[in-house]
């Protein structure tokens, strides 16, 4: 499969800070692409480079396999962008929304109209088209919001954190629409802080953190990365020092924590992780309570591979 | 995207701008309603100051003695105090030391001393010398003491011409009516009015307060102006498209609510444009150009919010009009003030020279000063385009 985008040791500074150090990205055709990363991480730099919003200190893009230049509106033409924040104008309607943005890549009027009722059937706003957009929910908007990036069918689509205070019906309405357009030929660069979200759609996902990928690949290979068969949950009373020394003194222990009533013990792959623990607990006479295992998140692979939490 | 596709781009994209343009409350009140109310309230204002605005007759002394030559005297002045249109307004005094106490204290502007067996004189304070009040004194008693000459003459020589009743009332007739007459002189070539200027100034007040609509469409097509800036920075639309449909809007929106406040005050308000309506409306056009360029300035000066740019643009209408003389007399005296003593600042003011254009078009025969007037709001335009657009290229690719 060809690469949509192929952008090469890309270096940015703002000043002294360097935004990016030598980013690589490789997105091929057809796929959802997951950005992940906390915020600062350099992932809306990234692609305001990849658009030509920004200048760039040094490095090579290309989009559609052709160096993508700040007048190449025969490849902007192909390109949609739904940005972190609700870009609307609030003066006009809901349709006049999207006929607007619409009209800066589709000159023809009637071919617009049919665009424009697509975009609103397929992000469920065209019992609202007449509305001001002052007059949506939050959920709503980012509806528009994506409307108003898509509604030109671009083959490749920018969606930059498109779910940030977003209730969670209007949330999976949004994931299953970003599957579908994947379903319908777009390629989708989808960045967020949200690793539940990321894991949900995308098949291959660039951990960033400081302006450098920092891992690359399927949910499933990132996981492998890191040395964390599972996390055991164990509801019980504070458990004392000692226990959890004992508790951590096991082989199969790699980190134990006691927080909010919950003993939480990541464990490496083992076969007996569970039992070995529950022992533990009984031999010292504590009264465990509910009992789950959990499986590694991309949070834990942040975590691992970056020493903190990805909402740090 | 070549030249002939950008421009129809770009008349495609004037079709949104103009709505968006037209539904902001901000540019409804401020561009569209507030010049025509602006233009109401000095309606009223002035109404009540021409109303009460009565020809006054000249304040003049009179002394006299009762003899004859005096009543003579008395009763031709008195002819031309009466009625509403009264040249003098005559007080008589006992004597020339009480009519020097009034002079000096500016009751008066001179008096007349009537005696017998003298000239009648007319005296002037000497710190108040050479008025114009004071020369139309002058112009009546000269006109008497010619008269009387005439009358001795034709008494000595055709005595029956006098003998009728009435005789010396018909003089005094003849003194304040037909032969006088008064009559206003401007070197203007249309009657000026002391008011004209504020609806003037006004005009440039509203071709400044018409930044806002460049303002409201350069800020949502810039990337560091707005999200929805940013999003049409990256379309398929060049910026140079999108500004230039954002400029047409401005231009179209601004120069059409000049003439529209233009039509109320000529129409209306009753203010003279001294029958050059159609140069009028061509200065609405090059108003609402600079109007534009303001506008596109301050929405390009970088890393400042679009409510900074908002506040900004309207100190600058406010602080612009304030030399433009309209907020009242003060102002019109700082205007006056500025002209004579630092005439490039007033130069460079867009709203005075608004104001200058439409004041030059209707007073002045040549239309030399207007085309002057005009050919500065230009050249504010382009120096302001070109800081703009150089803004605009610095910032272009450097941050967000």
């Amino acid at each position: 499969m060809s690469d949509i985008v192929n952008v090469r040791g890309l270096v940015k500074r703002y000043g002294e800070k360097l935004a990016l150090d030598h980013f690589d990205l490789r997105i091929a055709r057809g796929e959802i692409f997951g950005l992940l990363g906390p915020n600062g991480c350099g992932k809306t730099t990234a692609i305001n480079c990849m658009l030509q919003l920004l200048t760039y200190d040094r490095g090579d893009i290309e989009l559609f396999g052709e160096p993508m230049m700040p007048a190449r509106y025969d490849l902007k033409r192909r390109i949609g962008v739904v940005p972190q924040q609700v870009a609307v104008l609030d003066e006009l309607t809901v349709r006049e929304n999207v006929d607007a943005f619409c009209a800066l890549y589709v000159a023809d009027s009637r071919e617009r109209r049919r665009l424009v009722d697509d975009a609103l059937d397929f992000v469920g706003l065209a019992d609202h088209a007449r509305q001001r957009p002052r007059r949506l929910s939050g959920g709503l908007l980012r509806r528009l919001n994506i409307a108003c990036g898509i509604a030109h069918k671009p083959e490749l689509l920018f969606l930059d954190e498109p779910t940030v205070a977003v209730d969670p019906q209007s949330r999976n309405a949004i994931l299953d629409g970003i599957c579908r357009l994947r379903d319908e030929g777009a390629t989708v660069v989808y960045t967020s802080h949200y690793m539940e979200e990321v894991e949900q759609i995308c098949e291959r996902v660039m951990i960033m953190d400081a302006g450098r990928s920092v891992a690359e690949g399927t949910p499933d290979e990132l996981k492998r990365l890191i040395d964390l068969g599972e996390r055991i949950v164990v509801e019980v009373d504070a458990p004392g020092e000692s226990l959890l020394a004992r508790v951590r003194d096991l082989c199969c222990v790699t980190r134990a924590s006691y927080a909010d009533g919950e003993l939480r013990v990541d464990c490496a792959p083992a076969a007996h992780a569970l039992l070995d623990v529950l022992a533990v607990l009984e031999e010292a006479g504590a009264e465990p309570g509910r009992v789950w295992s959990e499986p590694p998140t991309l949070n834990d692979v942040f975590l691992e591979l970056c020493g903190r939490e990805l909402r740090d | 995207m070549n030249v002939s596709n950008g421009l129809r781009t770009a008349l495609r994209l004037v079709r949104f701008d103009l709505v968006q343009a037209l539904r902001n409350r901000g540019i409804v009140i401020w561009v569209m309603v507030f010049p025509i109310l602006l233009s109401t309230v000095f309606m009223f204002m002035f109404d009540g100051y021409e109303s009460g605005e009565a020809i006054a007759g000249v304040p003049v002394g009179l002394v006299e003695d009762d003899s004859s030559e005096a009543r003579g005297l008395a009763e031709a002045l008195e002819g031309v105090s009466r009625g509403e249109d009264a040249l003098l307004d005559v007080t008589p005094y006992a004597d020339e030391g009480e009519a020097a106490l009034a002079a000096d204290a500016g009751d008066i502007c001179a008096y007349v001393v009537a005696q017998e067996g003298e000239d009648p004189r007319m005296v002037v304070p000497a710190r108040s010398a050479g008025g114009t009040d004071q020369a139309i004194v002058q112009i009546v008693l000269d006109r008497y003491l010619q008269v009387s000459e005439a009358i001795e003459v034709v008494a000595e020589k055709e005595p029956s011409a006098l003998a009728s009743p009435g005789a010396v009332e018909e003089l005094a007739v003849s003194l304040s009516g037909d032969d006088i007459v008064s009559e206003h002189i401007s070197v203007l070539r249309t009657q000026s009015s002391e008011f004209s200027r504020y609806y003037y100034a006004m005009l440039g007040f509203s071709s400044l307060m018409g930044a806002q609509v460049a303002l409201l469409l350069v800020i949502s097509k810039r990337a560091d102006g707005s999200p929805a800036g940013m999003r049409r920075q990256v379309s398929a639309a060049g910026p140079a498209t999108q500004l230039a449909s954002g400029l047409v809007t401005s231009w179209i929106v601004v120069f059409c609510c000049l003439v529209v406040s233009l039509v109320y005050i000529r129409m209306v308000a009753g203010v003279s444009l001294g029958g050059r309506e159609g140069l009028a409306v061509a200065a609405c056009a090059a108003c609402a150009l600079v109007s534009c360029a303001i506008g596109t300035f301050i929405g390009a000066i970088p890393r400042l919010s679009s409510e900074t740019k908002d506040v900004i643009c309207t100190v600058l209408t406010m602080g612009l009009s304030l030399p433009a003389g309209l907020f009242g007399t003060p102002s019109q005296r700082l205007c006056d003030w500025l002209s004579a003593n630092f005439p490039l600042v007033q130069l460079a003011n867009p709203a005075v020279q608004v104001g200058e254009a439409f004041y030059r078009l209707t007073f002045y025969d040549s239309l030399a000063p207007f085309a002057g007037s005009l050919a500065t709001l230009v050249g504010i335009s382009a120096a302001l385009f070109a800081v703009a657009a150089l803004f605009m290229r610095r910032q272009r690719y450097a941050y967000l």
